[in-house]
């Protein structure tokens, strides 16, 4: 029976198939099953319960985060926000974008403040679980991957095309550039710009004042901070309808007027929107107002400035795949060679770069891992702290595993999504 | 097809291959294992001046490092030394990588029972403290509400700051490496008002700078940092080699027995207590597992325990540390050899 099986092509290639992921599965499982039986031998308690237990140990950056008890109240809104806006989406006969998700997530805790929830958010100190150390440790990562994705790709795009500049001089620069910084190891460079920026800067008791009421120091760059106030959600929210407004309404005068006067009458009614707290040297470190520290920006600029020249490649080979009839036909229906590019050639180019550039973000995400070696707290430097504290090895490496993984799946599925309009034809 | 057949017959032997090696990972005593392989893995933190530190050349060498050399030579075999970072350090023991650790591990409950360790032996008693330079003005840790603290991971440094600001209502903001160097660099630097270790470290952190004068150790003992060896747990027969050799080196210091005269004590003891540790008479060394003259040959490779605290942190080196603590019982430190009978 077999055999006859054997000789159709198809079938071959199924049974095939089949037997790979039977081995695959076999193995796995032998692995899993070896890892376990060790584990007991060695009397180690597997399982993810040590992450309730207090940490015990600061943090150097705490931005705050919605706590655990709150989060359920959040997510409940935000996923009604959302599927309010993918209702409206689909009655007008188009399908809901995904930035809906982001803006309900942010929406949501206004719409609960303004309705006279209290909505507490809280930055992690020692008495806070494991989890919340874990969690402040993402939010650190999210932070200086997301500002290092935004700040390579103006890089990247200004370099690339001035790769392809007629002039010379430019040309060669950003060839230099290139090639400098991408082959360089990139751990070199976050020590380089680290050791170089905290050189460059002055003593805490010799800091810059920046006009504006900002300090800039070794201890880093300190900011006035925005206060939430009674008018801030109401602001907001008003901010938000007007948007709508503009969104749906009709282009003509009462509805522009009316978008902008809700903002200023909701801040008339509930007080201005935000107040300031500036910051204000005492003792040893400055008090108030918010702080981008040293390790901080040593990280973003590395990482921008090494994914910068990749990007640059990548602008580059995407503009060089378009045809050259495109830009000589732009340019016989009198385009200027400024309109051709921004009009004809880079939205043709933009198709040919998005696959790579995934790869190059994901790349991002991971290299931000190299906080850890410059006191940056990010995620693998406050995994390193829990699994010396617990010795749970195994199961912090599949947490971080699963983290990382979802964050690049997330990326490749909001850029790799199929956009007919986007194709080549 | 016969490329295919190939590939699933590959795929047969990978799957036993791996079935193979998983069986051969439940091992047996450490002991066996290192005298099969002929040599032992100590795990070693080559950032810690006076404790282990490698020179130009590469050769490592320091106070942990000198009762690495000791343990192997009392079992008859090479040591082969594996630089760790303090946050590697456990990882690298439980899976079996390295046989012990001799890197300035803080002995405390949680880590023995919780990460799955025996201690065998403490070797230096130390304290967790901080280091501020001078033109601070600070001359106590309670003046220091607010500051930056430096410090780097995989050490205890994180708890034991966090509970003293708790413990007196002070706030600071923490700045943690990977690397202790990077951490001390950073300090120097200006990053931070504080760098924070163990004593173990920061003298000799100190020492090395150009300019030590310019910063001061504060006098504050955050916590207590006994330091030692560390193996696995459940593997007694392995511990005991560990321990009764660190034993072995104290009571060598206790008699006046040195690197330079073993071998004369060896073949002419003075006393019976001599005659037994150096194996002239008695089953001590192979009750063990280890050969009749395991003491002498741990002795002539290392010194005993004052000579090799003198040698590598005393007034033998470059540090010129004072026993302190870490003086003989007999001179009110806490180092006391444990009797062989």
């Amino acid at each position: 029976v077999i055999a006859s099986h054997w000789h159709n092509r198809r079938r071959r290639a199924l049974l095939l198939q089949l037997l790979l992921l039977a081995l695959l599965a076999g193995v796995l499982a032998l692995t899993i099953s070896i890892t376990a039986d060790n584990l007991r031998r060695r009397g180690i308690v597997g399982g993810f319960g040590f992450l309730a237990r207090a940490a015990d140990f600061g943090l150097g950056e705490t931005p705050s985060l919605p706590t655990l008890r709150t989060l359920g109240l959040w997510g409940a809104t935000a996923a009604a926000v959302a599927l309010l806006g993918a209702m409206v989406a689909l009655l007008r006969g188009r399908w809901p974008s995904l930035a809906i998700l982001p803006v309900a997530l942010l929406v949501a805790p206004l719409l609960l403040t303004a309705a006279g929830f209290d909505l507490p958010v809280a930055s992690f100190d020692p008495q806070h679980s494991l989890l919340f150390a874990l969690l402040t440790g993402f939010a650190n990562t999210l932070k200086v991957a997301a500002a290092a994705i935004v700040l390579a790709s103006v890089i990247g795009l200004v370099v690339g095309l001035l790769r392809l500049s007629p002039n010379l001089l430019l040309r060669g620069w950003a060839m230099a550039y290139v090639e400098t910084f991408r082959n360089i190891p990139l751990l070199i460079q976050v020590f380089f710009w680290y050791f170089g920026v905290l050189r460059a800067l002055p003593n805490i008791r010799q800091s810059l004042a920046v006009p504006g009421g900002a300090f800039l120091n070794n201890r880093g760059l300190f900011l006035p901070e925005p206060m939430a106030t009674s008018g801030t959600a109401p602001v907001a929210l008003a901010l938000v309808a007007a948007g709508l407004l503009l969104w749906f309404g009709h282009k003509r005068l009462p509805c522009l007027a009316l978008a902008a006067m809700l903002p200023v009458l909701a801040g008339l009614a509930f007080g201005a929107p935000v107040a300031w707290s500036f910051p204000a040297l005492r003792g040893f470190s400055f008090a108030g107002g918010m702080v981008v520290t040293p390790e901080f920006f040593a990280l973003l600029l590395a990482l921008s400035i090494y994914a910068g020249a990749f990007i640059a490649e990548i602008v580059r080979s995407g503009i060089a795949g378009v045809s050259i009839g495109q830009s000589d036909a732009a340019r016989a229906l009198g385009l200027k060679p400024s309109q051709a590019m921004r009009l004809v050639v880079l939205p043709q180019a933009l198709r040919v770069m998005r696959p790579p550039l995934i790869s190059q973000f994901a790349a991002q995400v991971k290299d931000s891992s190299l906080g850890v070696a410059i006191a940056y707290p990010e995620l693998i430097s406050v995994s390193n702290t829990v699994i010396n504290q617990t010795g749970q090895v195994i199961e912090m490496l599949s947490i971080l595993v699963v983290v990382y993984m979802t964050l690049n799946l997330a990326i490749a599925a909001a850029m790799g999504r199929r956009d007919p309009g986007a194709a080549l034809t | 097809m016969k490329f295919s057949l190939a590939i699933a017959a590959f795929l047969v032997a990978l799957a036993f291959g791996t079935l193979a090696l998983g069986t051969s990972a439940a091992r047996a005593g450490t002991l066996q294992d290192v005298r099969a392989r002929g040599a032992m893995v100590c795990g070693v933190h080559i950032e810690k001046a006076g404790f282990a530190s490698a020179d130009a050349s590469g050769h490592i060498s320091g106070f942990d490092v000198d009762f690495c050399r000791a343990i192997a030579a009392a079992i008859g075999v090479e040591v082969k030394l594996s630089p760790l970072s303090p946050s590697q350090r456990f990882t690298a023991l439980t899976s079996g990588a390295v046989d012990l650790l001799l890197m300035t591990t803080t002995e405390n409950m949680q880590r023995s029972t919780k990460l799955h360790t025996d201690f065998p032996f403490i070797n230096y008693y130390g304290g967790g403290m901080l280091m501020v330079k001078k033109s601070l003005g600070v001359t106590s840790a309670k003046q220091l509400d607010g500051a930056s603290i430096c410090m780097s991971g995989g050490t205890t440094a994180d708890q034991f700051i966090a509970d003293y600001f708790r413990t007196n209502n002070m706030k600071y903001r923490q700045v943690l490496f990977d690397k202790l160097a990077d951490g001390f660099r950073a300090f120097t630097e200006g990053r931070c008002d504080v760098f924070t270790q163990d004593d173990t470290a920061l003298a000799t952190m100190r020492a090395g700078l150009s300019n030590p004068d310019d910063y001061l150790i504060l006098p504050e003992v955050l916590s207590k940092e006994p330091v030692g060896a560390v193996v696995r747990q459940n593997d007694s027969e392995w511990a005991n080699v560990a321990h009764w050799v660190f034993a072995a080196l104290v009571n060598a210091e206790e008699l006046g027995i040195t690197q330079a005269n073993v071998s004369q004590f060896a073949a002419k003891p003075p006393n019976p207590d001599v005659s037994r540790i150096l194996g002239a008479t008695g089953t001590l060394g192979p009750d063990a597992g280890l050969p009749q003259d395991w003491a002498v040959r741990a002795i002539k490779t290392s010194g005993n325990y004052g000579e090799i605290f003198d040698r590598n942190l005393g007034q033998g080196s470059a540090f010129k540390m004072a026993r302190g603590l870490n003086a003989l019982w007999t001179k009110g430190g806490l180092i006391y050899g444990l009797p062989l009978e």
